[in-house]
């Protein structure tokens, strides 16, 4: 899926993909993937771009670390980037069941 | 084996980069492992050549994918540098005239016009050779000599520099003469200054520099180092010693200046220190050095408000200083970036090296 059929919801994703863990870039990016079953291709060079306005924003932070064998850029997410994420997922859930109603789905 | 597509890919990344030294490090490691990832991702079926391609493609165009990460103040100040050095060879005379008119401009509302001239006329030629050397510097076959300068070559550039800096000093003198307390202060602090910057152990940041080996102080490190600490003793006596030796007139507060501009200029005595110093980002060094004379002159304004011209200039200084060093830092660090990328594309296109 293109990153403009993301619909601006890419910060939501890498935010989600760090919850559990701790992760470098690529990982973050695999994650995203096996989550939505290969539906969301993310542009690639567009992921960094965003994990760096992220951590600008405080929402996430992070460090150099081994990460088998080699030394990695590994994200994890702040406080602020937790609450930041539920309040995304709040508006994103409320956006779903919106449009769901508008297309006569039902709930 | 590798067919250098990595490298090549990340030459290019670097180059549409807008970036400071520190933030164009981190993108371009991170870049690169995400590169190594995907190769190694990619159906070990394909070729090794053929793998790198297809990630370098998934990646995007370097030009793209470098402007995604948008441009930093840093990174814009380090690239307008790049043009204003660029169009100090092109025009050297244009550029020394118009940089040096602000100067001038500065000491006319300042002192007068005798002192802007004083002060305008030596800095002009300063920054015209300065800016003929630079041109020389980019003529092609051009070969830097950072040792082996003939004798005689040494002692004219020593000149260059040291004549026009005395002759502000003369002209200003004789534009304004001081008092004898005044020269008194400034010489002793000169002196004391000319001593530390002498007895420093070494010349650049490069341990292995064959030009600092033969100086005085790393051949006689303990009688460099006594003369250090004796400069550096000297001058944080200076205040008290005003306050009693007659030929100061008891100018312990002119000393006390003298003394934090010492503090901002002269080398630290401690080897240790020099490297603390060489380990941080020269916007804090400026900052910390420019705190003691900084602090100083805001306590003579909240005396007495007319001083705050001292205080006007000082700081801009210091914020000039700290900006400039700060763009020739990080300016320094990302032609070494390129040169290693530079390098390494190399090598991975003559013999393979690994990605």
């Amino acid at each position: 899926m293109a990153r403009e059929s993301l619909g601006g919801q890419l910060d939501l994703l890498l935010l989600s993909a760090l919850r559990a863990e701790p992760a470098h870039g690529y990982a973050v990016i695999e994650e995203v993937r096996r989550r939505s079953e290969q539906a969301f291709d993310l542009p690639e060079s567009s992921v960094y771009p965003a994990l760096h306005r992220l951590e600008q924003a405080g929402m996430l932070d992070s460090e150099w670390a081994e990460v088998s064998g080699r030394r990695r850029r590994v994200y994890r997410l702040t406080s602020k980037g937790r609450s930041a994420l539920g309040k995304r997922r709040g508006e994103w859930l409320r956006l779903r069941r919106g449009i769901g109603a508008a297309l006569g789905e039902a709930n | 084996m590798s067919s250098g597509a990595v490298q090549r890919y990340l030459l290019e990344f670097n180059d549409a980069l807008v970036a400071g030294a520190g933030r164009r490090e981190r993108i371009l490691a991170e870049v690169e492992e995400h590169l190594r990832d995907s190769i190694a991702a990619i159906d070990s079926g394909l070729a090794a050549e053929a793998a790198e391609a297809e990630a370098v493609a998934r990646f995007g165009a370097p030009a793209e994918a470098a402007e995604r990460f948008g441009p930093d103040p840093l990174g814009w100040a380090q690239r307008a540098s790049g043009w204003f050095d660029r169009w100090r060879v092109a025009h050297p005379w244009v550029v020394a005239v118009l940089t040096v008119s602000q100067v001038i401009a500065f000491t006319l509302w300042l002192s007068g016009l005798t002192s802007a001239l004083a002060v305008g006329l030596p800095l002009l030629v300063m920054v015209t050779a300065l800016n003929l050397v630079l041109r020389r510097r980019t003529e092609p076959g051009y070969r830097a000599r950072s040792v082996g300068l003939s004798r005689d070559r040494r002692r004219l550039a020593v000149a260059l520099v040291w004549i026009p800096i005395t002759a502000i000093v003369v002209l200003t003198e004789i534009a304004h003469p001081t008092t004898t307390w005044f020269r008194a202060i400034v010489l002793y602090y000169l002196v004391c200054a000319a001593a530390v910057a002498w007895a420093r152990p070494s010349c650049c940041p490069d341990p292995a520099c064959p030009g600092c080996a033969t100086r005085w102080a790393v051949r006689h490190g303990s009688a460099a180092a006594g003369v250090r600490y004796a400069g550096w003793v000297l001058a944080l006596a200076g205040p008290a010693l005003a306050a009693v030796v007659p030929v100061a007139a008891g100018r312990s507060s002119t000393a006390l200046f003298a003394l934090t501009v010492f503090a901002a200029v002269a080398p630290l005595p401690t080897r240790r220190g020099q490297q603390w110093v060489r380990r941080r980002r020269p916007a804090v060094v400026v900052a910390l050095r420019s705190t003691p004379i900084l602090a100083l002159e805001v306590l003579n304004v909240v005396r007495d408000p007319s001083h705050w011209r001292m205080l006007l200039i000082i700081g801009a200084f210091a914020a000039y200083l700290a900006t400039a060093r700060e763009i020739w830092w990080s300016r320094s660090r990302g032609d070494e970036i390129r040169r290693r990328l530079h390098a390494r594309t190399h090598q991975a296109a003559d013999g393979g090296a690994p990605v």
